[in-house]
């Protein structure tokens, strides 16, 4: 029972001719072209399933999907598998986590100021690093990159496919631009007040949460006063400023109802304040149940930390009911589901939907929760989260129904590419 | 849809004094009736007995704790008197077995590296969170052995999780030595191989020394046994000769087996294959040394290994000596080529089920390590269904001696039901109800932890409702008013 | 062996040697201080040997090299039964700054010049002429983004380049936890700042006028994030300081950059090695250095040979140590080769200089033997 996913990877790529020697190979058909001189190529790679789920609310069985140039070309129900093309039970859009916490470590947040709207964490980004390959095994097919969270405003986040390119610029998806900041202890935890002759840049605010959310205002009223006064700009003003007039996406880390609800007045504040509107997402944001009137009255978008057995998570010990999904679906909000990475554990972002669905949230929300949701929080959604013809080809070949405990995704294919070839 | 004859929580009082009444001193195989003579019944909407085919409309009459039939309602009369669980929208099956745990102890391990003179009956806390949970996730037979701290452990013990005594709990006692071939922190692996081979020579010397005494006529061990107040009484008085597939000491039915010390007794028992061996093994390297230990001491035939996933290197090695295995570690294990840089993910139940091994999933109680879950996982990579629950059903009854007696609903088995919403190993199904020995021991309906796992919402009047500030309205409603908390 | 045997240089002649050599205006050349040295194979440094080749040199200038070079009357014609090779080059070295090559305290010391930290009596300098190498690059130890102008020294001598290199450290090995910058993104804001809006050694490095060493750390990450840097402003010059550069090779080519491979241990070594014969194969220009604290001087010629055995070209291992070195430093009109015209630096090996077991025998800086071997029949000590 050992398997080499990467074993076949290479030689199932997006270019012709198809494949060859792997197991999903499809024997090229040569008449087949000349015959009938208008009909497009042959496919790059075809895959058949009993069941696709598309992610529009829609269950096509007997499919089989064709997939040229990386994007899928076609899909046709009610098909029998030719021979050769690779059948599997099912298959879903390949998942998107929001919150795949793969930056590298300190390196990867900019901590000399508490403030680094402008930072881009693509610099720090190791697309070597074997959680990529890891993620893409699970099913986990697009990420979003963010700093680490010590930082009041860590910067821009990056969202990136699983597996493609080695360079980062390369891989980059041209998502709506994210700007991530955390609200909580962690943004303050690495500082402490100066002893004596200070040493370092340590010895600052914030150290407590009020510190936290004072440099969120002070940075969204500098960046609005630096726009009169010119001498007053910094770096990163300009990124607040778009965030504000609602051109990027404001990620907030905030784990206890008391962060998520410093994160939403804060919005409700630079409203007030005719300042502008903030996009808001709050990461992590496991209490939200406790109060999910004020981010219905501020529409704002969620994205879930894991479930655990204890209900407790995070270094705040915040509680994420095992409902909490369903809760907040049922209040009209958007949920977007998170795994926090790549293990250790079998927790992958396929169990979480399940587990969210042991809570209550039904099959197509819990489908949502981690393929059109966060693509469409990523203004990806004419590309990413759902199976249709024009779509990038990120699927999902699960080895019996999605999500449920007993099938687990036995292969999956990335902008064409079989990554992980099912067998 | 429950039509129950008393009230549930009368009902429950009323066994556990019995059970505390009736089962004291009680040491034997499945202690367990409550109230001899008391009837129990479910009917349910399909019975999985994993010992047959699933029985549509299943009525399960147990008496005196164990189960007396099984069968579909049309075939099985329930007692007249017999109190009825109807559940016609719940699936019925036995209770999960738990092979091997360290969980529900006091501390899992002893600073005595050699201490097979402990019990850890002596450690069992009745009330331990543990034991609780295991309902929640239908484990109803437990084997609790020391932990893998130690390089001789004490006598585990199987027990069920109810009851607020151990003796309450107890299935089985004396379910077998722990061992461990992996080195004890601050251990070397030589020296842990060194100590366990030399406390295996020290049980022969003794014994040896024993005989010698009879034999030059000196009384000095029966009178430390007075002296100890043990008893030499009946069996334990008489001598008896060394029954051992392993080595045997010359003469020792000269000896009343009461004066065999303490400290040595179990190790006897071990050797003389009256109780098995658990050895845990941290790495590959340790497989060999456990093999070899059982070997030269006549006990590889009773023996399980215990295993960190890492050890799935040396299946072959545990297929030729016949043994079977505990999975006590992860069960997707993923090793990295030195060379290439790649990795690679192995299943590690699969490597056992290849290689024809008997193995038994075991649970750490956290919802992606219970038994279900790890059943599921085991499907979802290609098990079938009844692979997967015979790895924590039949499969670590029989590890524990305990076959047809837990882990199938099947007459003459403990009556040990779960009542689930649906399949077990979904992860949209919950444990309904549990009844072990007849008792219903667990309703969700009623389970307060669930509900506030599930919902969030603290039931009113438990400890940690009052945790919950009271000024959340009012704040809420200030920010509403001047929108911000400047 | 040798025919004749001049004085014996120990530390505190070699001390003395050096201080006046690195007053100005090559006073190495001293009026009639001519000689000759017939060596069994010349290495001519491009690649030929010369069977029993001589060269001759003069106020410390090679005059003549070839198998029948004329040898003028009155100068001593020194009899090598070895091999003769031109000096050795280590193209990063932190020896004879005495700690000072570097300032943490700041991330940008862009006009610091590493020539005003160069000590060339410094007792770190002879471990260098021990091991033939006599001329390297003086580069700031990592810690800075920024760490300054690079120094080409002759070993024990004068500095003969002041701007080889700006030295940057592009990956982690710029970074500190306490002071500006901690992350890579801020480093990369940073140098992208810095080199977006070029002024100073910035805008000649953009130029193309100064070549950069830059050091992107150790993973491949790190060094794509280098070789992304220098394409996308056009810089010229060397990435140094990790193991993964062979993996890189075609990137590297077609940024038409050169490399210096360090970091070579048993432990690690095969990366290195293999990158080694990688980026051979791909022509990418390398050399060797030194570069890191412990790093003894006699690793350089250990990782050619080390290179050598997991299949570079043993020809090409010395082109990278003498001459690809001095191509690489800009220094190739001086030194690295054995030609008429260059700096008559020159070591004297018993065999192949790139076999780990041949020994130096003498070395000579500008004409001038700084070092010798002890004694031949007892000069196990080496």
């Amino acid at each position: 029972m050992i398997w080499t996913p990467f074993l076949h990877a290479a030689c199932l790529t997006l270019c012709a001719p198809p494949l060859q020697d792997a197991p999903g190979a499809e024997p090229q058909e040569p008449e087949a072209p000349k015959a009938q001189p208008a009909a497009a190529p042959p496919a790059d790679l075809r895959l058949h399933a009993e069941r696709v789920y598309t992610g529009t609310g829609e269950i096509l069985k007997n499919a089989l999907i064709e997939v040229r140039e990386g994007k899928i070309s076609s899909l046709r129900p009610g098909r029998s598998a030719p021979e050769g093309v690779p059948q599997v039970k099912a298959i879903t859009a390949g998942m998107i986590d929001l919150s795949a916490r793969l930056h590298s470590n300190f390196n990867s947040v900019e901590q000399s100021t508490e403030v680094q709207p402008h930072l881009d964490v693509a610099g720090s980004v190791n697309l070597y690093d074997k959680r990529f390959a890891r993620l893409a095994r699970t099913g986990v097919t697009t990420i979003l990159v963010n700093p680490l969270d010590r930082n009041v405003i860590g910067g821009r986040g990056v969202a990136l496919k699983t597996h493609g390119p080695m360079e980062v610029e390369a891989r980059r998806l041209k998502a709506r631009p994210i700007l991530r900041g955390a609200i909580g202890s962690e943004p303050s935890a690495a500082n402490h007040a100066a002893f004596g002759r200070p040493t370092d840049f340590y010895s600052r605010r914030p150290t407590t949460r009020m510190g936290v959310e004072w440099e969120w205002r002070k940075a969204f009223f500098d960046a609005v006063a630096a726009k009169r006064l010119p001498e007053m700009d910094f770096p990163g003003a300009e990124d607040l400023r778009e965030a504000l007039a609602g051109k990027r996406t404001v990620m907030i880390q905030a784990w206890t109802t008391q962060d998520i609800r410093t994160a939403v007045y804060l919005d409700e504040e630079m409203q007030r304040e005719g300042f502008g509107d903030l996009d808001l997402v709050i990461d992590a944001g496991a209490e939200a149940w406790k109060e999910p009137a004020m981010l219905v009255r501020n529409s704002t978008i969620v994205v879930l930390p894991p479930h655990t057995a204890g209900g407790r998570i995070g270094s705040d010990g915040a509680f994420l009911a095992w409902n909490t999904a369903n809760q907040l679906v049922e209040q009209g909000l958007t949920v977007c589901l998170s795994a926090h990475g790549a293990g250790p554990g079998p927790a992958t972002l396929g169990h979480q939907a399940g587990f969210a669905m042991r809570g209550g949230l039904s099959f197509d929300q819990a489908l949502a929760a981690v393929t059109t949701a966060p693509a469409a929080v990523l203004g990806l959604s004419d590309r990413l989260g759902t199976v249709a013809e024009g779509m990038d080809a990120d699927l999902a070949l699960w080895n019996g129904r999605p999500f449920a405990a007993t099938s687990r995704v036995t292969g999956v294919v990335i902008d064409g590419t079989v990554v992980v070839n099912p067998r | 849809m429950i039509q129950q004859s008393t009230s549930l929580l009368q009902r429950i009082a009323k066994t556990h004094l019995a059970l505390t009444l009736g089962l004291l001193g009680c040491s034997f195989l499945l202690s367990a009736q409550a109230e001899a003579g008391e009837k129990y019944a479910v009917r349910a909407g399909t019975v999985h007995t994993l010992a047959g085919d699933a029985i549509t409309n299943g009525v399960i009459v147990i008496e005196g704790g164990r189960i007396t039939a099984v069968g579909s309602a049309d075939d099985v009369k329930i007692p007249w008197d017999a109190e009825v669980l109807d559940v016609p929208h719940l699936e019925a099956y036995p209770g999960f077995v738990e092979a091997h745990t360290s969980s529900g102890m006091d501390r899992p391990n002893e600073s005595v590296a050699v201490a097979p003179f402990l019990n850890v009956r002596d450690s069992i806390d009745p009330v331990a969170f543990y034991f609780e949970d295991c309902l929640r996730s239908g484990v109803t037979t437990i084997n609790v052995q020391q932990g893998n701290a130690c390089i001789i452990g004490a006598v585990g013990m199987v027990v069920k999780p109810r009851g607020m005594t151990v003796e309450e709990m107890l299935v089985r006692p004396r379910s077998g030595l722990k061992i461990s071939a992996a080195p004890k922190s601050g251990m070397s692996r030589a020296t842990q191989a060194q100590t366990l081979r030399a406390t295996f020579t020290g049980l022969r010397t003794h014994l040896e020394d024993l005989v010698q005494q009879k034999r030059s006529g000196n009384d000095y061990s029966r009178r430390e046994a007075l002296y100890q107040g043990r008893d030499l009484s009946g069996e334990r008085g008489k001598g008896r000769a060394m029954m051992s597939k392993g080595w045997t000491v010359e003469g020792l039915e000269l000896v009343p087996r009461g004066e065999v010390d303490e400290k040595q007794e179990p190790l006897l028992d071990l050797v003389e294959g009256r109780i098995p061996a658990w050895i845990y093994c941290g790495a590959p390297m340790d497989v060999r040394l456990a093999l070899e230990i059982a070997r030269d001491n006549g006990f590889l035939g009773r023996t399980v290994l215990v295993l960190d996933d890492s050890c799935w290197k040396a299946a072959d090695l545990i297929a030729e000596a016949g043994v079977s295995v505990v999975l006590d570690s992860t069960l997707v294990r993923t090793e990295t080529d030195p060379k290439t840089e790649e990795e690679e993910e192995v299943f590690i139940p699969g490597v056992f089920k290849d290689k024809g091994i008997p193995f038994a999933l075991s649970s750490r109680n956290s919802s992606t390590e219970s038994l279900w879950f790890q059943a599921a996982m085991c499907m979802a990579h290609g098990f079938t269904r009844a692979e997967a629950l015979a790895a924590i059903t039949a499969t670590p009854a029989s590890m524990l001696g305990l076959e047809g007696k837990v882990g199938c609903l099947c007459p003459g088995a403990a009556g040990n039901v779960l009542l689930t919403s649906g399949d077990p190993l979904s992860v949209t199904s919950f444990v309904e109800y549990v009844v072990i020995d007849g008792n219903l021991v667990y309703d969700r309906s009623t389970d307060i932890r669930t509900q506030h796992l599930l919902e969030g919402v603290v039931p009113e009047g438990t400890e940690s409702h009052a945790e919950e500030p009271e000024v959340e309205e009012d704040t809420r409603k200030k920010a509403g008013d001047e929108g911000g908390s400047r | 062996m040798r025919t004749q045997r001049r004085m014996h240089t120990n530390a505190l002649l070699l001390a003395s040697l050096a201080f006046v050599a690195s007053a100005p205006a090559s006073a190495s050349s001293r009026e009639g201080d001519a000689l000759a040295i017939r060596a069994e194979k010349l290495h001519v440094g491009d690649g030929t040997v010369i069977e029993n080749g001589i060269v001759v040199f003069e106020a410390g200038v090679i005059t003549e090299v070839g198998k029948g070079a004329p040898v003028p009357k009155g100068v001593v014609l020194i009899e090598h039964a070895g091999h003769l090779s031109a000096g050795l080059i280590a193209l990063r070295e932190h020896a004879g700054a005495g700690g000072e090559s570097n300032d943490s305290s700041r991330a940008v010391m862009d006009e610091a010049d590493l020539a005003f930290a160069y000590r060339p009596h410094h007792s770190e300098v002879q471990g260098l002429l021990e091991e033939g190498i006599t001329t390297f690059v003086l580069a700031p130890r990592p810690g800075s983004l920024v760490g300054g102008l690079c120094a080409v020294a002759k070993t024990g001598s004068e500095v003969i380049s002041r701007r080889a290199y700006l030295s940057i450290c592009t990956g982690t090995n710029g970074l500190t936890s306490n002071r500006f910058p901690t992350s890579l993104q801020g480093s990369q804001a940073e140098l992208e700042r810095r080199f977006s809006w070029p002024r100073g050694v910035f805008a000649t490095a953009v130029k193309g006028e100064l070549p950069v060493m830059l050091d992107g750390g150790s993973s491949r990450t790190e060094v794509q994030h280098a070789i992304g840097f220098a394409r996308r402003h056009g810089l010229k010059g060397l990435l140094v300081g990790s193991t993964r550069l062979g993996e890189m090779a075609a990137k590297i080519r077609a940024a038409g950059l050169g490399v210096a491979i360090s970091n070579y241990a048993p432990s690690t070594g095969r990366r290195v090695v293999e990158g080694a014969v990688a980026l051979s194969e791909m022509q990418v220009p390398f050399g060797f250095a030194l570069g890191s604290p412990n790093n003894h001087p006699a690793n350089l010629r250990l990782t050619a040979a080390a290179c050598i055995r997991a299949g570079l070209k043993s020809s090409d291992a010395l082109r990278a140590l003498t001459s690809t070195a001095a191509q690489l430093a800009g220094v190739a009109d001086k030194v690295g080769s054995v030609q008429a015209g260059l700096a008559a630096d020159l070591v004297l090996w018993s065999g192949e200089p790139t076999d780990p077991g041949s020994r130096v025998m003498a070395v000579y800086v500008d004409g001038d033997e700084v070092f010798q071997a002890e004694d031949d029949e007892n000069g196990d000590d080496q």
